[in-house]
């Protein structure tokens, strides 16, 4: 009766044939008759203060139903871990692109065409264009009401400063281990902030129903958490807020904040009765909805002379721009894990989220464990320079095992990843052993290998939940719900397989709802921290126990036999030992009809939740706590190809091996891994904002924010490694966003390899890299 | 000399049917197909023209449906992915994933299948020039190129 | 969106076009219409009332060998163009221009009379002594007048056109799909950009033709660079860079690098026509 496993089979994703004919409904692709438009003015300078706007004759304008400015209502200020950013702005702009003027109309062109007759005087201010000039002495204080925003108390702001959160890390005694090391490097490491790019720009379209309820379609990652917030920001119930979201084209991050929808709600409520749409454009998508942050990182390390890592020294400032929204806890997150993946005995961290006049940050794919990884792999190349070791011995010397305590002193359990192996994988991939990792081609051209490890753990609250509900058909068939937003990760399809395994029916018995609805779905913090399929898949699995429990009862009485002598599998109810003895679950699923028509039972509804059990916040002195679900270890490395003429850039073949604990459906879990690659390339070598010296965005449309494109891809080479994740899911772990973590330290390995100095900015563009190669060459 | 001005109703042939519908003549094809025709396939990923997911046939060329007034295409023929049955290609997107999030897929199908017919031999230099028309965020290609592969094996083989 | 109203003109001769461009203030011709689109929508002061669609004028579309030269006319795609490859430079050239799908709506007169800089398809038409067709309003209510002069001479960082004047072919000498010739092209990351440095070079036969773009905002050529480049190679590169004057600087790269990549492709140019 047992049927084969599907796990570890690659079936053809449920959502594919609408994919691929186009009739996917995105958020933006539901047309409401009726619908408002509102078009968003925004600000084209970093830093001033608004003194004055002129909205009468856009007001007046045909087609235009009203012309809002930030003063239209009173204070609100929104964020997902601390509220600094009004949905207009009130008096001051602190970024290029946020919005100052909002039209709305009968339709989108008469909103944009009122825009174009709004006047606004702004008196320049002088623009912080990096985290160390905000933390100047001097520096104009960007939030000075900081000390009156509200906040989790995670988060430890420094009023009177730019500092929005500061997480400190106190292990061992460092000062000691620097005094008694054998060799110390330092190393100072930045990028500026970026963009997601998700293919969809995003849009919320907000209606308030004459019952006094808001209903909010987005294309959110967490819809909850937007019901959630915006009940506090507009002072409504919140069973008077429904949010609804479908699948998203895309989200790395950028959707799990708060977005457009507090004030596409704001507008919705002076025009009740009427569907309201605020959509980005692809440029209000870069620039004013939120980004990921830039950094500015120093990083220092003690070692042994055989490369035992002593202890380090680390200050990672983290640059989220104008307001905060989900960086606090990015920076805090890069504080949590800000060794990387290595057994450091004696560390000092300070991580500072600070306020600068750059396009405002949010979470972004790895959060702050890309960053981190860039910063102490960097670091670990100039350690292994110094000490004249292969680079990938010397992280191999140092890989974190189990029993090792992670910065915040608490042990790496049973469940840590097989690392050694990864890297071995890696190694194995790249030809590692074949050395020199430099060739100088015929052409010309140089060759180099580069690899890195990391390591990333969910920065969850320590609350964090999901919920599942299995409902069954008529035919027996099974739905699962969940709070789970369908990205393109491809989440739901492997809590399809997680639901048929443990029910142990075929895969097509088995449905998961694509719609998110606050009102119907059960609730689940966000679909972010790369747990959807561990805690939703839990709560499925969960569920699923508990229909299975309520079919055997059912069974019980209908077979006249005891309930634990009864097994689901097959699409029966069958007595274990007797499987003749069985009833089809389409007889059982929604109550047992006797032959003479009574009834028994009723619909069996699983019901299934999962919360993270044993988390800790951190100390605010010590930063010791427990604050992580689990650990996903891998290794990544890469082959580049540079013509030193021009600095011009190939990356040949990209390698990644992680330990994700169970491989669900292979196909996705390497799309997944390939797809951060890729981003991972995208984000070393040409991404990231272009500023003028009064912190303009120079780049602020795809035409010239370059994400990577068909055929700059490389070879890649994916392996997993299984060691099981005993509370995950049939052993699983977390493996979304961790491809793109080790890309910025390998290829930033390979390239100064390549050129012959250590590189210490990115983007890697060909001009970077051609003016190190010119340095070292003198 | 035709003329269009104020809300002017034109007639496009879509996917082998003629729609009648009333456009400003401002109005690009892709906001006429997604929003007065309903084939909302086609996507407003950039409408600058740099990311593609608008993609449409143009009497079997693709192009970027954004760039585009409605009322300039009034003697040829449309196809958008709603008019795209059962192609080669879309079988081969569906098996190879060469989709996740799905945004810029029907753009990417349209070229693609524009492409494996123009060129049912797989040459690398030719699918670079072709497919770097169109981002996708997602798949890091491989999918993609997979999926060509396959679609040009099935086609190769008789469809 | 294009949020403006605007009024489309799609005449059928070069003289209806002409006409209704006289009698409407503002109009704009309309060929690919990709500039337009993307100005219309994010340049705020960028007027668009009226749109003459230049696509219907059969002069507009030739693309055959008429006596000595290749006529092209300017509504012709650039991959249209590119397909038919009577000039392999300007083939390569087009090739490096915007995209696939663009290229597959955008013209060359598009490119070379647009707002747009670059410019790029005017590298291979300048180098090749291209002479251009246009037609454009006659003076009070004389009828209007075509005129098929050289390009250089009227082509001065972009095509200088009388107002309301309206390209229509081009004309490229046969013996220029002969000559050797050299392509290279540099951006800030990723091909589908704008030019750093795009540098094309021939051999005619007698000597050697240089021209650029993205140095500069605008393609150059200068008889004697040509000269220079002809008589010294490479070691003329000092006097090509002098004649080229202070090289832009701006977000996408710095001037030192522009310097560094126009002398590699210069450099490499030459190898290539020896």
């Amino acid at each position: 009766m047992k049927l084969a496993s599907h796990l570890g089979t690659s079936p053809v994703r449920t959502d594919a044939p609408a994919k691929v004919r186009g009739a996917l409904r995105f958020t933006d692709d539901l047309v409401r008759p009726g619908t408002l438009h509102a078009a968003v003015l925004f600000s084209p300078l970093a830093h001033a203060e608004i003194r004055k706007i002129e909205i009468a004759a856009a007001a007046t304008a045909p087609g235009v139903r009203g012309v809002f400015t930030g003063a239209d209502w009173p204070e609100i200020l929104i964020g997902l871990y601390m509220g600094d950013k009004p949905p207009l702005a009130r008096g001051r702009v602190r970024y290029h692109g946020e919005p100052v003027v909002v039209a709305v109309a009968d339709d989108e062109a008469a909103a944009l065409n009122a825009l174009r007759l709004v006047k606004v005087e702004y008196a320049p201010l002088p623009a912080l264009g990096s985290p160390r000039a905000a933390l100047a002495p001097g520096a104009p204080v960007l939030h000075p009401e900081m000390a009156r925003y509200a906040r989790i108390p995670d988060v430890l702001p420094e009023p009177g400063t730019n500092v929005a959160n500061r997480t400190k890390i106190r292990k061992g005694d460092p000062d000691r281990a620097f005094a008694e090391a054998d060799v110390v490097v330092a190393g100072e490491f930045s990028f500026p902030p970026g963009d997601h790019v998700a293919m969809e720009p995003r849009v919320a379209i907000a209606e308030y129903g004459a019952d006094g309820r808001l209903e909010i379609d987005s294309s959110t990652q967490s819809p909850f958490e937007v019901r959630n917030l915006l009940a506090r920001a507009l002072g409504l119930p919140e069973r008077r807020i429904v949010v609804r979201a479908g699948p998203i084209g895309g989200g790395f991050g950028g959707k799990a904040g708060i977005m457009l929808e507090p004030l596409a709600a704001l507008l919705a409520m002076r025009f009740p009765g009427r569907p309201l749409r605020l959509a980005n454009t692809r440029e209000a998508d870069l620039l004013s909805s939120p980004g990921r942050p830039g950094l500015q990182a120093r990083v220092k390390l003690a070692a042994r002379a055989d490369g035992t890592l002593l202890a380090a020294e680390i200050e990672f400032l983290f640059d989220s721009g104008g307001y905060a929204d989900y960086a606090v806890n990015v920076s805090r997150a890069a504080a949590i894990s800000c060794t990387g993946p290595y057994n450091v005995p004696n560390v000092k961290t300070d991580s500072l989220c600070v306020y600068t006049n750059h396009p405002f940050a949010t979470a972004f794919r790895g959060f702050g464990h890309i960053e981190l990884s860039y910063a102490t792999e960097r670091a670990m190349d100039l350690l292994a320079e110094r000490l004249q070791m292969d680079p990938a011995d010397l992280r191999r010397k140092n890989l974190i095992r189990q029993g090792d305590l992670t910065p915040t002193g608490a042990p790496m359990d049973e469940n840590t990843g097989d690392l050694p192996a990864c890297l071995a994988k890696v190694r194995a991939r790249l030809a590692w052993d074949a050395k020199p990792h430099r060739r100088t081609m015929p052409d010309g051209k140089i060759r180099a290998k580069g690899i890195s490890c990391f390591w990333k753990a969910p920065a969850i609250p320590t609350f964090t939940d999901a919920g599942a509900v299995l409902y069954f058909a008529d035919d027996g068939s099974a739905t699962l719900a969940t709070g789970v937003i369908e990205i393109g990760q491809g989440a739901h399809e492997g809590l399809r397989m997680l639901v048929a395994e443990a029910l142990q029916t075929d895969l097509e018995r088995v449905h998961v709802t694509r719609a998110v609805d606050t009102d119907r779905s059960p609730h689940d913090w966000a679909t972010a921290a790369s747990r959807s399929l561990f805690m939703a898949g839990r709560a499925a699995l969960d569920a699923v126990a508990d229909a299975v429990a309520q079919i055997r009862r059912t069974a019980a009485v209908a077979l006249n036999c005891a309930v634990e002598d009864l097994d689901v599998a097959g699409g029966r109810v069958f007595v274990r030992a007797e499987p003749a003895r069985f009833l089809p679950l389409e007889k059982v699923v929604l109550g047992y009809v006797y032959p003479n028509g009574n009834a028994i039972g009723g619909p069996v509804i699983g019901r299934g939740g999962y919360i993270t059990p044993d988390l800790t916040g951190l100390d605010p002195a010590t930063g010791a706590g427990k604050p992580w679900l689990e650990w996903t270890l891998g290794a990544e490395g890469v082959e580049v190809e540079i013509d030193p003429a021009d600095g011009g850039i190939r990356v040949l073949k990209a390698a990644c091996c992680m330990d994700v604990g169970k491989v669900v459906h292979p196909a996705l879990a390497r799309g997944q891994v390939v797809g951060a690659m890729a981003m991972g390339i995208g984000y070393s070598l040409s991404e990231g904002f272009v500023f003028d010296a009064r912190q303009v965005v120079q780049n602020g449309s795809l035409r010239d924010y370059k994400i990577l494109r068909y055929g700059e891809d490389p070879e890649y080479f994916v392996d997993f490694v299984e060691t099981p994740q005993q509370d995950g899911p049939y052993g699983l772990r977390g493996l979304g966003e961790q491809g793109i973590v080790g890309m910025p330290g390998c290829l930033a390995q390979a390239v100064s390899l390549a050129v012959g100095a250590q590189m210490t900015e990115l983007p890697m563009t060909p001009e970077t890299i051609w003016k190190k190669s010119r340095e070292a060459a003198r | 000399m035709k003329e269009r001005s104020g809300i002017a109703e034109i007639i496009l042939r879509v996917n082998g049917e003629e729609r009648r519908v009333a456009v400003r003549p401002g109005d690009t094809l892709l906001r006429v197909l997604r929003e007065k025709l309903g084939l909302t396939g086609a996507k407003c990923g950039c409408e600058n023209g740099d990311c593609g997911a608008c993609t449409v046939l143009l009497d079997g060329k693709p192009v970027k449906s954004c760039m585009i007034l409605a009322v300039e295409c009034e003697d040829v023929a449309i196809t958008t992915i709603e008019g795209l049955r059962d192609h080669p290609v879309q079988r081969a997107f569906a098996e190879e994933n060469g989709f996740q999030c799905g945004f810029c897929t029907p753009g990417m199908i349209l070229n693609a299948a524009a492409l494996v017919e123009a060129h049912p031999e797989h040459d690398d230099m030719v699918d670079r020039e072709w497919m770097q028309s169109n981002l996708c965020r997602c798949t890091g290609y491989e999918g993609i190129r997979n999926a060509l592969a396959a679609a040009r094996k099935t086609l190769r083989a008789g469809g | 969106m294009i949020a403006a109203d605007i009024r489309y003109l799609l005449p059928d001769t070069a003289e209806e076009a002409v006409d209704a461009w006289r009698r409407l203030d503002g109009a704009r011709y309309l060929a690919g219409g990709t500039e337009i689109a993307t100005a219309a929508r994010r340049t705020a002061a960028y007027d668009l009332r009226t749109v003459i669609d230049v696509k219907r004028i059969p002069e507009a579309h030739v693309h055959e060998i008429r006596g000595d030269c290749f006529r092209l006319g300017a509504a012709l795609a650039l991959s249209d163009v590119a397909a038919g490859d009577a000039f392999p430079l300007l083939t390569a050239v087009l090739r490096g221009i915007a995209d696939r799908t663009v290229r597959n709506r955008l013209t060359l007169g598009g490119n070379l009379a647009g707002l747009l800089p670059y410019r790029e398809a005017a590298l291979p038409l300048l180098l090749a002594d291209a002479t251009v067709l246009t037609i454009a309003p006659g003076p009070g209510d004389a009828p209007p007048v075509r005129q098929e002069r050289p390009l250089r001479a009227i082509f001065d960082k972009r095509l200088v056109l009388a107002p309301g004047e309206l390209v229509l072919s081009f004309c490229v000498p046969l013996d220029a799909a002969e000559w050797i010739w050299s392509h290279h092209r540099r951006t800030r990351t990723g091909e589908v950009d704008y030019p750093l440095a795009a540098v094309a070079l021939v051999h005619d036969g007698a000597g050697i033709r240089f021209a650029v773009s993205g140095v500069h905002p605008y393609p150059f050529r200068a008889d004697a660079v040509d000269a220079a480049l002809s008589k010294d190679g490479a070691d003329a590169i000092p006097t090509v860079l002098e004649a080229l004057g202070p090289l832009r600087a701006d977000a996408r790269a710095s001037l030192e690098y522009r310097v560094a990549l126009l002398k590699n492709m210069i450099r490499a140019g030459l190898e290539e026509l020896a």
